[in-house]
């Protein structure tokens, strides 16, 4: 069983992450000064493809800074993200929306396990009204720089935009990630709540 | 890799203590499951099954594919196992152990190979066009029974499953959309069900549905697969302990009355979904006798 899981579902998406870690790493991954990251995506359906390869290398780019690696220098961490389902029908931008949840779930999870962070991260899902582009925003929530809300910390975008929709478009992903960032917060309160019953007396 | 840590020998004394005794350390009977949970998805073909910390979700999809040349006639299906870091931290993505390998022959034999799963019915044109069912399980946690718990997914996961329609008008295939036509369900021929004992104190206890921790002190298991009308699919016993024929009599008997009872808890929850369906996707409004506006 793992050292901490999270399942997440945002419309027809749900997910489910778990995190193992820090854990014994294999010679060839061991990095001398902080903890190797290993990342993996399951499809619900098939076999790996290019497509979770490359939502991996997204999530990695938007966790990794998170996590305070240095605390367990030559081990692992192994994050394993199992998509259960999502919705296959030609949505434009598919892999962004799944990114946005990934964020959320795999967060969770870390929080879950008890691995050390800088501070949470909520990400949200924004598409142009005519579909020609769609951002995922990803504001830090709780510690970091600033207030809540004010630290944009990871972007990734697809289609065709200029800066005006952009900005437009963080301003809406701002308040998204706030709304989902108290959930996550609630989430984390129940659960401690729950764990913890026994101190509370 | 880390290894599964393997129980401390304070724990294994006390374990074995108590199965001397006819005891379990979780309080269940010697021949009970722990309470099973079965949900389904959204779209059709999805089941998550959980056994206690145990949990196993199968996933069937379908897709149109060109059978094999020594088989026009029949359809393919295809079952996946992988067991992932996410079951535990002793599974390493990517590579097969021996435990993986025993696994997914064991349930390719009970559901594949005992022709579960009509596969003649597949086929849309015979030689050119068929349906490939691929079931794709996915180990999510592991505390025991994953065989037994797989097989319960497949088999609940392709009874929820429906295909797309598909006509044909001689030489054209038209796959009809999931709203334009009623999808159709698998058409499948039995339900299999396993029961894996778990053996210890020279075959003095048998137990079922065996915990990580108890199966990490059995000195031998078997499976035994069977469908509710008693048939046998499969009696898998690969080494351990060697037990005589009454023991393997007694646990067969026991296989049929946990057959019987898993067997009529898919068909509810089936049921059970199958009403809520209904009414979520205002399916009772497409009859044709309601009155006309």
């Amino acid at each position: 069983m793992a050292d901490g899981s999270a399942q997440y579902t945002d419309g027809p998406t749900t997910l489910l992450a778990s995190i193992n870690g820090p854990i014994e790493v294999k010679p060839r991954d061991e990095i001398p000064l902080e903890a190797y990251l290993e990342i993996t995506i399951r499809p619900s359906a098939g076999v790996t493809s290019v497509r979770e390869k490359h939502l991996e290398a997204l999530l990695r780019s938007a966790i990794s800074p998170l996590i305070i690696r240095t605390v367990h220098p030559r081990t692992l961490l192994q994050i394993t993200l199992q998509i259960i389902q999502h919705e296959q029908v030609s949505v434009a931008h598919t892999l962004h929306t799944l990114l946005a949840s990934a964020v959320v779930v795999v967060v969770l999870a870390l929080v879950d396990a008890g691995v050390p962070m800088k501070g949470m991260l909520a990400a949200a899902f924004v598409e142009e009204a005519n579909r020609s582009a769609a951002h995922v925003f990803g504001y830090a929530v709780t510690g970091g720089g600033g207030g809540p809300g004010e630290g944009l910390v990871f972007v990734e975008s697809d289609g065709a935009f200029d800066e005006k929709e952009f900005v437009e478009a963080s301003e809406i992903g701002r308040k998204k990630c706030l709304e989902v960032g108290e959930l996550m917060k609630d989430w984390i309160r129940g659960k401690v709540g729950r764990d913890m019953k026994y101190r509370l007396k | 890799m880390p290894r599964e840590l393997d129980p401390t020998i304070n724990e294994k004394s006390f374990i074995l203590d108590a199965l001397n005794q006819k005891l379990r350390i979780d309080g269940r009977d010697l021949n009970s499951f722990r309470e099973l949970e079965l949900n389904f998805g959204d779209d059709y073909g999805l089941a998550d099954v959980r056994l206690g910390k145990t949990r196993v979700l199968a996933r069937v999809s379908a897709e149109v594919v060109k059978p094999f040349t020594d088989r026009p006639f029949e359809g393919i299906f295809t079952i996946t196992t992988e067991l992932g870091p996410m079951a535990s931290p002793a599974f390493e993505p990517g590579r097969q152990t021996e435990q993986e390998v025993l696994l997914s022959r064991l349930i390719e034999k009970a559901i594949r190979r005992s022709n579960a799963l009509d596969t003649e019915s597949l086929c849309i044109v015979a030689g050119q066009k068929c349906w490939q069912i691929r079931a794709d399980v996915h180990f999510l946690s592991h505390d025991g029974a994953l065989v037994d718990a797989s097989c319960i997914a497949v088999v609940a996961a392709l009874q929820h499953f429906r295909r797309p329609d598909v006509s044909v008008e001689g030489e054209k295939v038209t796959i009809h959309t999931m709203t334009e036509r009623v999808p159709v369900p698998l058409s499948i021929l039995h339900v299999p069900i396993c029961v894996t004992f778990s053996f210890y104190l020279d075959g003095e206890v048998c137990l079922v549905d065996a915990t990580l921790q108890e199966e990490q002190l059995r000195q031998g298991d078997m499976t035994i697969t069977l469908n509710k009308f008693g048939e046998l699919c499969q009696i898998a016993k690969a080494g351990g302990l060697a037990i005589n024929a009454l023991n393997l009599l007694r646990c067969a008997k026991v296989a049929l009355v946990k057959v019987g009872e898993i067997t009529a808890t898919v068909q509810r929850r089936l049921e059970e979904d199958a009403a809520v369906r209904v009414r979520r996707d205002n399916l009772l409004e497409s009859k044709a006798d309601n009155e006309r506006a």
